[in-house]
């Protein structure tokens, strides 16, 4: 909001038009225009602002009265700042292949359970059965078969090795509990077409967001969760329900729910003092 | 995605638990889609000509969603730990969205100016309002019926016995921000359990332990700490509350803003709590 979060809106077209334009200005420049959805809007846009604050947020906050301006706070750009930080460190440790994932078995045996118990109960994404069978398809292959289904288990495990860890977070993508089946399931989501009818690579994307979230990356998971959405929409405007299987549909509704519960909280996030017009959603 | 809700249906669960949690989510995300929606946050004076009908039927909407609660997924709202993430998750944002719909009426009345109070509770659409969002959030499960007999809002503020409209108005503007203050001493209260761990939505809940704490901290008077209980209670809870935050500043992006926070805190006479451990964090 300007020099010290400071956004004055005002109409550029009629007032009195339900459909006039809302002009979005920063300082002096204005930089985007909004149609205004109602005339009561665009009425409302035109009052003074005699109290113009904003709920108060992580990312930032004006109080109300400029004798406590001293009192106001924007840490937008340090947050983004430190986001795009931790992206690129993950992808430096992604690029270098430095950790193998331990593959023994009763580690895995602990990760998968950890998965069920810390993930699954509370984001029930797919049902307990179908993720045995994936597990169980990967281990036959020997963990080696470039697939969907050994995406969605490398995140399971990552998600089970992080849900379990204590600390709160890791600043080092290195240290990252999990960060290595991480890495190997980006490098299999890399080589899959970016769309397809395929559900285990839109499950792999919402996986990749919880772990994304449980270690505190949200600008990283808000990518994965937006490209999860995506893929939703197009297979809703490609309208296969009507021709797809019970279980087809039902997988698609869980990653719908799911994909549309965490693009809201990643929204609230990222997109937290964006000055937008109708953006109350996203300033908590 | 949300343009696309009326093509999806709700998806069905064979564990009965988890669906219901699913569903009690999926609630309570299009009604908090609808809240921050509706009450709108940039401007006060954008909110002020409906407000209280707006009220009247978010707190309708919140109140229904936690009635309706399946009985597996029942939260208790008395100060117990429920042992149960979910559940506890529930609590927290059901009291974050109570907190959020009455916030407009604190600005005027705690942290504007007394002109810029007097001026707002002159509104005499406000006399209409007969509602829960007159209660404390405990109140309106304690009393259920009460509830009910209020949807006839304009019968019931008509038969209401004549008095000075400014001192009704300045009493309702003054109940609803009372029962955003008293949601945001529950959502504190009810925070502690999640942010002693990590799940996948503990970032939602950092967040709204975060802006609860800061909406109850610029009520806080000093001077009202010696001559209140809940002024005393208040001090309490947000030395509590910055102790608690503290263990978050491990996340680069958090720090700056709890700073900014104890900085508030310290001016309005605050314990400084950074130096609990000894240690300056």
């Amino acid at each position: 909001m300007g020099a010290n979060g400071k956004v004055h809106q005002g109409l550029t077209s009629s007032q009195t038009s339900p459909f006039s334009s809302t002009s979005l200005v920063i300082g002096n420049e204005p930089i985007a225009y909004f149609p205004s959805p109602s005339a009561s809007s665009a009425f409302a846009t035109t009052r003074k602002h005699r109290y113009a604050c904003r709920l108060p947020s992580l990312t930032r906050f004006q109080h109300p009265s400029p004798e406590r301006s001293d009192w106001s706070w924007n840490c937008t750009d340090s947050f983004f700042d430190a986001q795009m930080e931790t992206t690129a460190d993950m992808r430096r440790h992604i690029n270098l292949h430095s950790t193998e994932p331990d593959l023994s078995e009763p580690h895995l045996t602990h990760l998968q359970q950890s998965f069920a118990d810390n993930v699954l109960k509370l984001y029930p994404l797919l049902d307990s059965d179908t993720a045995s069978q994936h597990v169980q398809r990967a281990r036959v292959t020997g963990y080696r078969h470039s697939s969907s289904s050994l995406c969605l288990v490398f995140l399971m495990f990552a998600n089970g090795e992080i849900a379990a860890d204590k600390s709160l977070y890791s600043p080092s993508a290195s240290e990252l509990p999990g960060f290595a089946y991480y890495a190997k399931a980006v490098a299999i989501m890399e080589r899959l077409p970016s769309t397809s009818k395929d559900l285990t690579a839109l499950q792999c994307r919402v996986l990749m967001t919880t772990y994304l979230s449980l270690a505190t990356r949200i600008l990283e998971a808000w990518k994965n969760i937006t490209q999860a959405s995506q893929g939703c929409i197009i297979l809703l405007k490609a309208k296969i329900d009507g021709q797809a299987s019970n279980e087809f549909n039902e997988a698609f509704r869980r990653i719908y729910w799911y994909a549309l519960l965490h693009s809201t909280h990643y929204l609230n996030s990222v997109l937290a003092s964006l000055p937008i017009k109708r953006t109350s959603i996203f300033t908590l | 995605m949300r343009l696309y809700e009326a093509m999806v249906p709700l998806p069905s669960s064979t564990n009965e638990q988890e669906g219901m949690y699913l569903l009690a989510q999926c609630a309570l995300l299009k009604l908090g889609a609808e809240v921050l929606d509706e009450v709108g946050h940039t401007s006060l004076s954008t909110i002020i000509p409906y407000i209280p009908g707006v009220v009247l039927e978010l707190r309708t909407q919140i109140d229904e969603w936690y009635r309706h609660l399946p009985r597996p997924l029942r939260i208790e709202l008395d100060g117990n730990s429920l042992g149960d993430t979910r559940k506890a998750y529930l609590r927290c944002t059901y009291y974050m969205l109570t907190a959020i719909v009455c916030w407009p009426f604190v600005i005027p009345l705690s942290i504007g100016s007394p002109h810029d109070a007097q001026t707002t509770c002159a509104r005499p659409s406000l006399a209409r309002i007969s509602h829960p969002s007159q209660d404390s959030v405990s109140q309106l499960h304690h009393q259920p019926d009460k509830f009910v007999h209020s949807h006839d809002t304009p019968e019931s503020s008509s038969a209401q016995p004549t008095r000075d409209i400014d001192i009704h108005e300045l009493t309702t503007y003054r109940a609803a921000a009372e029962s955003c203050l008293s949601a945001c001493r529950s959502c504190l209260m009810y925070a502690e359990e999640i942010l002693t761990q990590k799940f996948i939505s503990t970032h939602v809940i950092v967040r709204e332990y975060f802006c609860a704490a800061m909406l109850l901290l610029l009520n806080f008077n000093g001077a009202d700490t010696h001559n209140s209980d809940i002024g005393a209670e208040d001090r309490q809870r947000l030395e509590h509350a910055m102790r608690t935050m503290r263990s978050w500043k491990v996340v680069p992006f958090l720090n700056q803003s709890f700073i900014a926070f104890e900085r508030i805190a310290m001016a309005k006479g605050l314990k400084d709590t950074r130096y609990d451990d000894g240690v300056r964090t």
